[in-house]
């Protein structure tokens, strides 16, 4: 079976593209971690 | 056909296609079906505005999970066969349908239909939802498969923590009334309606992020510089492939779904009663509680960052170490921390939530290194479908590590706000030898039969006939 690596690209995707993709999904990640960490200080504050 | 975009021959990347786009499109999917765990924002308001029990309404939720573990076990094979960008497509329709005729029963004060819909109709968009991706991140990443599905999974995790504060701030902007910092704030019924219409349209928005991201590689592609002899040489590590019904007869696969039952009972059993066990461990004799309850609900967040934490590093490490070696980890170290949390627990504060983090990263690295450990034994083939059947052990957790915690705290005697640590010591010990049945079923894996093994001519076609006899 020939092997069709990702040497053989054509048209290889744009690192923006990627960049753009991963922000969309960190941005509500971020956020949620953000938010829980707020939820978590007490923890550490004896709040 | 206007949908014919969505079929798995229309979803072949093109060369150059970079397959860091498919755990982003995994994270769409995942980040928005992960809401399943957030519920516990609108519970209160859903009990006041249907004026029933907190049972009647926790049933939802049940039924909904129940539905994730059915739906992934019954709708594998079809998952494989459609590919993942139709599947993810059927995903976005059920999870978005299902918050809306949830929200129809709601406002009609109909609880027969947010069981329908946000149970049953929601559960099944869960369930499809879940395993859509896996075995396309699997074949995209053959070099990392832990890595790949460990990030996918780790937006299950991830969706609960994006879900809980963004469903307060809307519900106190649906209800000027409503506080989300306030425990005893309820939001008022309108305001749930609303919430789940928002979320409906919202999420089936996001979902379709990863229907159009998503592609499947192209027949024999492989990353550049990867040696496939590198993986094979691996223990454990199949160059067959074994289809989904033929899985569920090998001793390997009821041996993996008892490591996957042991490992999320013990884990579920600390996230069921985070909360009330932290403040019970540090009990006084005049019952009051050295930890406050804002830091018990700051405990709780910790678990939910150490259960998504785990998911990434657990499974991206395994990789590395094979999957074998890291589930003794996660269950034989797992014993000895439930071990030390039984024996010394009250000892400190901080060791107490040292050794709840640990058991947490286990419990979340169980989940996210399972569809690797599927591979690496029955290959790539129907790895997608087999995931869906061995969910169902997840779904059976969910009901026995709730029961062994609160059966040994009802026999207990104490009521809730008086139980101290010695209330819990029977529950975690029986975790404990939970945890061991595991690690001996771990240790009883073995390479799956070569009978068991597709025939290795005519791959294609293989495939087709090998789907077409499952259904």
């Amino acid at each position: 079976m020939p092997s069709n690596t990702q040497s053989d690209n054509a048209k290889p995707t744009g690192a923006g593209r990627v960049a753009l993709s991963w922000t969309i999904v960190g941005i509500p990640l971020a956020y949620g971690i953000y938010n829980i960490i707020l939820r978590t200080a007490p923890l550490f504050t004896g709040g | 056909m206007a949908l014919s975009f969505l079929d798995r021959e229309h979803t072949v990347a093109p060369p150059g296609y970079s397959r860091w786009l498919i755990p982003p499109a995994a994270l769409a999917v995942h980040l928005c079906i992960g809401q399943a765990y957030a519920t516990s924002v609108y519970k209160n308001s859903l009990v006041e505005h249907f004026d029933t029990s907190n049972t009647a309404i926790g049933i939802i939720f049940s039924i909904a999970i129940v539905m994730l573990g059915v739906s992934a076990a019954v709708m594998g094979t079809w998952v494989e066969r459609v590919g993942p960008r139709m599947a993810m497509f059927a995903s976005a329709c059920f999870w978005a349908s299902g918050f809306l005729v949830g929200a129809i029963g709601i406002a009609t004060e109909q609880l027969w239909l947010v069981y329908l819909g946000y149970g049953f109709i929601g559960g099944i968009g869960l369930g499809i939802g879940y395993i859509s991706p896996v075995s396309t991140l699997i074949k995209w990443f053959p070099d990392r498969p832990g890595l790949a599905t460990g990030m996918a999974i780790m937006g299950f995790g991830g969706g609960a923590l994006v879900a809980s504060p963004l469903s307060g701030q809307l519900l106190s902007r649906y209800d000027g009334g409503f506080d989300p910092t306030e425990p005893g704030s309820i939001a008022a019924g309108s305001a749930v309606v609303l919430l789940f219409v928002t979320l409906g349209i919202g999420y089936f928005l996001f979902m379709l992020l990863g229907v159009f991201t998503v592609k499947v590689p192209a027949e024999g592609w492989t990353p550049e510089g990867f040696d496939p002899s590198t993986v094979q040489r691996k223990t454990l590590v199949t160059t067959a492939n074994v289809s989904a019904s033929n899985a569920i007869k090998t001793p390997q696969f009821w041996l993996l779904w008892t490591v996957l039952l042991c490992n999320v009972t013990a884990g579920i059993g600390i996230l069921e009663q985070a909360s009330p066990m932290i403040q019970d461990f540090f009990r006084d004799a005049e019952g009051n509680s050295a930890v406050a309850a804002a830091a018990a609900g700051g405990f709780v967040g910790l678990l939910s960052i150490a259960n998504m934490a785990g998911r990434f590093i657990w499974s991206s490490t395994s990789d590395y170490t094979g999957r074998k070696p890291i589930y003794m980890l996660y269950l034989g170290v797992g014993m000895a921390m439930y071990f030390c949390l039984a024996s010394f627990g009250t000892s400190s504060t901080l060791l107490f939530v040292l050794l709840a983090v640990v058991i947490l990263t286990f419990y979340g690295g169980g989940f996210a290194t399972v569809p690797a450990y599927l591979r690496d034994l029955f290959g790539t083939f129907q790895v997608g479908a087999i995931h869906g059947r061995l969910l169902t052990a997840w779904s059976l957790a969910g009901i026995a590590g709730p029961l062994i915690i609160n059966g040994f705290l009802d026999a207990s005697g104490g009521e809730p706000g008086t139980l101290t640590a010695g209330d819990y010591r029977p529950a975690l010990f029986t975790m404990v030898g939970v945890l061991a049945v595991g690690f001996v079923a771990n240790l009883l894996i073995r390479p799956v039969a070569s009978r068991f093994h597709e025939p290795e001519s005519d791959e294609p076609a293989r495939e087709s006939v090998g789907v077409a006899r499952e259904d």
